[in-house]
Order: C-alpha cells, then structure tokens, then sequence
C-alpha cells in the first residue's frame, strides 16, 4: 500500500449519500426477436418506398437503453428507411407527424449520426433534421436534450 | 529574392572595397559562411594590405580527387603577380585553400578587369565544386564520340554500355550527397538530401511534383526532373547500398546536351545545379513562412468575429448607436 | 456555398441556439467553487444529451451540452497530408492564441481539430447569437482557408520550379 498515493484517492465516489442514481425509466429488457416486427416493417417500407409509414414505423417504439447489437440492428433499418427517401417529400412526410414522433426523428437522426453508417450519407440526415426545425422549430432539439430515453 | 546568387556577397564587398582606388587599409578578420557548411575566413596575418582568403569545404578530400586543384590554377594562376596560392600544407591552418592576395603589387588598370578578379574571388566556391562536374562533362563528350546518341531516343532509357561507367560522389553534407554519372547522350546529377522536419518532407513532395511536371508543362529546355522518394535511383545503386530509415530524397537531373553545348552553357548549368539543394530547401522555408503570416492575418480576422459579440462595447460606440425616439441620433457637441 | 455545406451548418446553427442555453450552476461537489460542468463531469444529472453533428466522416461536429457550459468539438475536413498539416499547423496557431479567444479550449477533446468551451459567464459578456454566428463562421472560413493555402502552396511550388528550371538556358 505504500507505493500507493492515500490523497489521490476520490474518498468520495465512496460516499453512498453523494451516489446518482438513474432514474427508473421502466424499460422491457429488447432483445433481437422483440424488435424483429418493426424491423421487418421498415424493410417492407423501404423496398416499396413508402416513407410514411417507414418512419412511423421506426418512430413508433425504439428499443431505448437495449443492447449495442439490438440498437445497430434498429438503426441500420431506419437509416435505410431516411436515406432512401427522396428530399422533395420530406416536408410533407414530417407534417403527417405528430409531435411526439418528430420527437423521436429527431433522436433517430442524432443516433445516426454518431454512426459510421450514417456519416456517410450525412447529407440526407442533415436534411431531415434540418426539415423537422423548419416544420416546428428547435423544440424538438430541445427535448433531444434533455430526455432520458436515449438510443 | 527569388533565386539564390551563387557567388558569396560578403566577399564581394571586401574584395570590392579593397581594390577601390581610395581604399585604406585595414586589419582585417573575417569568418564568412556559406551554404553546405562551407566556411571562408578573411584576414590581414600580416601587413594590412596584404589580404588571405582561406575556404573550408566539407567535401573537400572529394573535390580534390576530381581535380579541383588543377581547375582552380587555371582560374587563379593568370594573377599570379599579386596573388599566390596556397594548398596543402600551405594553406592556413584549419582551412583547405588560401589565397593570398597583395594589395600594393595589384596590377590591374581597367575596372572590368577588377570586377573580373572580384567575381573569380567570390565564387571560389562554386569554382571548387565545378571541378568533378568538368571531368564528367569531358568524360561524356568521349563517350558520346565513341557511341553517337541515337536521334530516336533521346529521353529514353541510356545506353548499356554507359551504365558501368563509375560514379563520383561528392558528400558534401553530413548524410547528403551528389553523384554524378556521364553517358553517351546525357549526364545525370542525382542529389541525396533529407528533412529533418515532418512538415518539410510533405511540403518537399509538392515541390518536387512541380519540378519534375514543369518541364512537361511548359520549359522544354529545362533538364528533364525525376524524383524518387525513397528508392535509390538505378544509376547509382553501385555506390548508395540503402537508404537507412527511408529517410532520404533523391532527385535525379538529366543534362541532355544542350546543356552542356559550349563553355558558358556548361559552367551556368553547373552553377544553377549547385546551388539547387539550397534553392529547394530554401523556398519550402520562404512558403512555411507565407503560411504562417497568413494564418496570423486570418488569426485577427476572427479575434473581429468574436469581439462583435462582445456586449461590452466602448462609451463611444454606445454614445453613436443612441437614438431618440423617433429614430434621430445625438449629434456629438464639439 | 456548396451545396451540402448549407444544411450541415444550419444544423449546427439550430443545434448550439438549443444548446446555448446556460445559468450558473456552483459545483455540487466542492463547496464554493464553480466548474464548467462538461469539464468536470462530477454531477451526472446536469449533463445532456451530447449532439453530433456531421457531413460526412470527415467533418462533424460534436456539441456536449451542460447546464452552465457547452463544449464544441470540430473536425475538419482532411482529405491528404498536406492538409492534414494545415490543418494541424493551424488550430495550433490558433490555440496558441486561446487568451484572444475567450471560449477557445486550449486542447481540442480527442478526436477533433479544435474544441470551443462556452460557460455561462461567456454567454453573460457576450451576445448569444454572435456566439452562435461566430462558430458558423469559423467552420466556414478555415474549410476556405485550408483549401486556399493548399492551392497557394501549390502554385508557389509551380512557380518556384519554372523560375529554377528557366536558368537552364
């Protein structure tokens, strides 16, 4: 013990009264089958280019705080869903949406975004977000922020 | 100052001072340096108008075997009233070469005649360094009488028969050398060099691309450029066994014989190419030099970005932005 | 403009307008001391959600929001070596100079080319649009200034080489 420096020591990580404790956010436990459906759903929509319900149906439920594997296998499905979408139709697809699921657009394309996937074609990701504040302002940048429910 | 002068300007001055017909002797003692860790010193040992000018090469031992001895007789032994050479042993200690020029027996008349002698005195080095270059370039013209160059293939791969001829190598920097190699249709000069700097290396590649590609471009009489990073050239694997570290550069100078046509073409194509290590490692400077003052010009141009967002700003400049009511400004009472 | 450069900084213009919002905070873990909390990362509940930003895999943009500072992060683009050295050569001229730039961090955060580190007190002296404006404008120029160097570098060899090689007359 000696050799070991006592004052370099953060006494109080220890402290259990200065512990934080996430939140239970009360999430299920995603597995590769449980999000199997949506993902089969997105490829469908991707394959008949049916943007609108592509998105819905990447928005609809993302396995928050699932597994690296799980997530990647979700994200690569909505990857293909926005960057095979045309630009010029993107306006009109984001005003089908409801608050909520702009919300999760959002998050979807800030997740890609940190992927090597999703740098690549960058420039689509860049115009859906971009899209998203013009339809409804930063708002939805603003509860990206702050929301525990993270991809 | 775009291209480098090969002759040594300090030199020049005190030659040209001391041969000034009001000049007033004085003792002197001067180390003078030049590029490739050459070294002159001028001094008075003796009598105040009694001038030596002594040179130290590092490749000195190089030169030597090449003939410089002889070629630097012929240039300097026509003064041989007041001026006196000394080599060998008798050169001043520590150097490789004296001359030893008496002021009081000087015995020219026409100006022209001086600054003949001064600009002789102030290219010594060049003059040491042209030597091995005269050799090859005599040693090419036998070659080219003995095989006459086929017309058809003038930039093409040199002749077989060529390719044993030997190889001198002046090492006239620490791990840097020159090689030079006569052929019956050309001769090529090949210069080792290294940079010690990351950045240089990069910025050499750039340079050197320029080199090789102005001549297809536009300069048709220019040497024709070859530069291999890292690979020793062909012509000189005889005499360079690796290249440690792949550190060094080589670039290769094809002399065709335009270059090498009459006596003044061949001593200014010996000095431009001697002086083409310095030039190169010079400009890459000059160019890191340019960036730096632009990134402290662009440096300023964002300090005025941000200070625009600065709330703080002057009384004075608050005082200008104060308006009525209706929009009028206040008019400052002087 | 080109075109892809647009929506890749009104994206970041969008995203630091969100992320600029800050108040004091004092440190909840040393008694009256204040730190920027992205750089202590001592309270993880004042920590946001960090937002990247990119163009492609050569160029983004990392934004870590806190509730008293906010760190940028950019990559510029470098396609060869000698941008590369620009590139270097020049944000450490610049971080060099960081006391002229108040929000500049004097090392960029792993990964990046430079890294902006904007507290409360910076957003209280200075106007928070023209924050947002400046770092726009930065990203803009030095993607300018790096291609104009290199085009410079390039064309001052050229000239160089012809001056050298016209000797030989």
């Amino acid at each position: 013990m000696d050799e070991y420096d006592w004052r370099s020591i953060d006494v109080d990580q220890y402290d259990p009264e200065k512990q934080f404790v996430p939140d239970d956010l009360g999430l299920p436990k995603y597995t590769l089958e449980d999000i199997q459906p949506s993902i089969q759903l997105m490829r469908q929509c991707t394959a008949s280019g049916d943007t609108i319900q592509g998105i819905k149906a990447a928005v609809q439920s993302p396995p928050y705080g699932a597994a690296n594997e799980v997530k990647s296998a979700y994200l690569q499905a909505a990857l293909d869903v926005l960057s095979t979408s045309k630009q010029s139709t993107a306006s009109s697809v984001i005003s089908k949406l409801s608050q909520d699921e702009q919300d999760v657009l959002v998050k979807l394309v800030f997740a890609l975004m940190d992927t090597k996937a999703g740098q690549k074609v960058g420039g689509s990701l860049l115009g859906w977000l971009n899209k998203v504040v013009e339809a409804s302002g930063e708002g939805s940048l603003v509860r990206y922020l702050s929301d525990p429910y993270k991809l | 100052m775009l291209l480098l002068q090969p002759e040594n300007l300090l030199i020049q001055k005190t030659f040209t001072k001391a041969f000034a017909s009001d000049y007033e002797p004085v003792s002197l003692d001067r180390i003078i340096t030049d590029y490739d860790f050459t070294a002159y010193h001028i001094s008075t040992p003796k009598e105040k108008t009694a001038i030596l000018l002594s040179l130290n090469i590092k490749c000195w031992d190089d030169l030597v075997q090449h003939g410089t001895l002889d070629l630097l007789e012929s240039i300097y032994s026509k003064y041989s009233t007041f001026l006196s050479i000394l080599s060998g042993d008798n050169a001043e200690p520590g150097y490789n070469y004296s001359l030893y020029v008496d002021l009081s027996k000087v015995s020219l008349k026409t100006a022209e005649e001086k600054s003949a002698l001064i600009s002789e005195l102030s290219l010594l080095k060049r003059n040491c360094f042209a030597a091995p270059f005269l050799k090859t370039f005599a040693r090419y013209e036998v070659l080219a009488k003995e095989q006459p160059a086929d017309p058809n293939n003038i930039y093409g791969e040199e002749a077989r028969k060529s390719s044993k001829e030997p190889v001198i190598t002046l090492h006239y920097r620490d791990n840097e050398s020159i090689f030079i190699k006569p052929s019956n249709d050309r001769v090529t000069v090949i210069f080792s060099t290294i940079f010690s700097d990351e950045t240089d290396k990069v910025f050499s590649k750039v340079f050197l691309q320029e080199f090789s590609d102005a001549r297809r471009r536009s300069i048709q009489k220019a040497p024709q450029v070859i530069n291999s990073h890292h690979e020793i050239p062909l012509e000189i694997q005889s005499v360079e066994k690796e290249n440690k570290d792949k550190k060094k550069t080589y670039i290769t100078f094809v002399l065709f014989p335009r270059h090498l046509s009459t006596e003044e073409v061949k001593w200014n194509t010996i000095t431009q190419i001697e002086l083409f290590r310095s030039y190169f490692h010079y400009h890459i400077k000059i160019v890191k030099c340019y960036l730096h003052q632009r990134m402290r010009f662009r440096v300023q141009s964002f300090t005025k970005i941000l200070n625009r967002a600065r709330r703080d700003v002057s009384d004075e400049e608050l005082r200008a932005e104060r308006k009525t009511a209706s929009g009028r400004r206040f008019e400052a009472l002087s | 403009m080109s075109q892809s450069l647009k929506p890749y900084l009104t994206a970041v213009r969008h995203s630091l307008n969100v992320a600029l919002c800050l108040q004091d905070f004092p440190s909840q873990v040393v008694e009256r001391h204040n730190y920027p909390e992205i750089e202590s990362k001592k309270t993880a509940e004042v920590l946001l959600n960090p937002m990247k930003i990119s163009r492609n895999e050569k160029e983004y943009v990392l934004i870590e929001p806190s509730i008293n500072s906010v760190r940028v992060s950019i990559k510029i683009k470098q396609s060869d070596e000698i941008e590369n050295i620009l590139v270097d050569k020049f944000t450490r001229f610049l971080t060099k100079r960081a006391d002229n730039f108040f929000i500049l961090r004097r090392v960029p955060v792993d990964g990046y080319d430079i890294s902006f580190l904007v507290t409360n007190y910076h957003n209280e002296s200075m106007l928070k649009n023209k924050l947002v404006d400046f770092v726009i404008e930065f990203m803009e120029d030095v993607d300018k200034e790096i291609s104009e160097m290199k085009l410079f570098l390039n064309a001052r060899a050229r000239y160089v080489a012809e001056v050298y090689l016209n000797t030989f007359d």
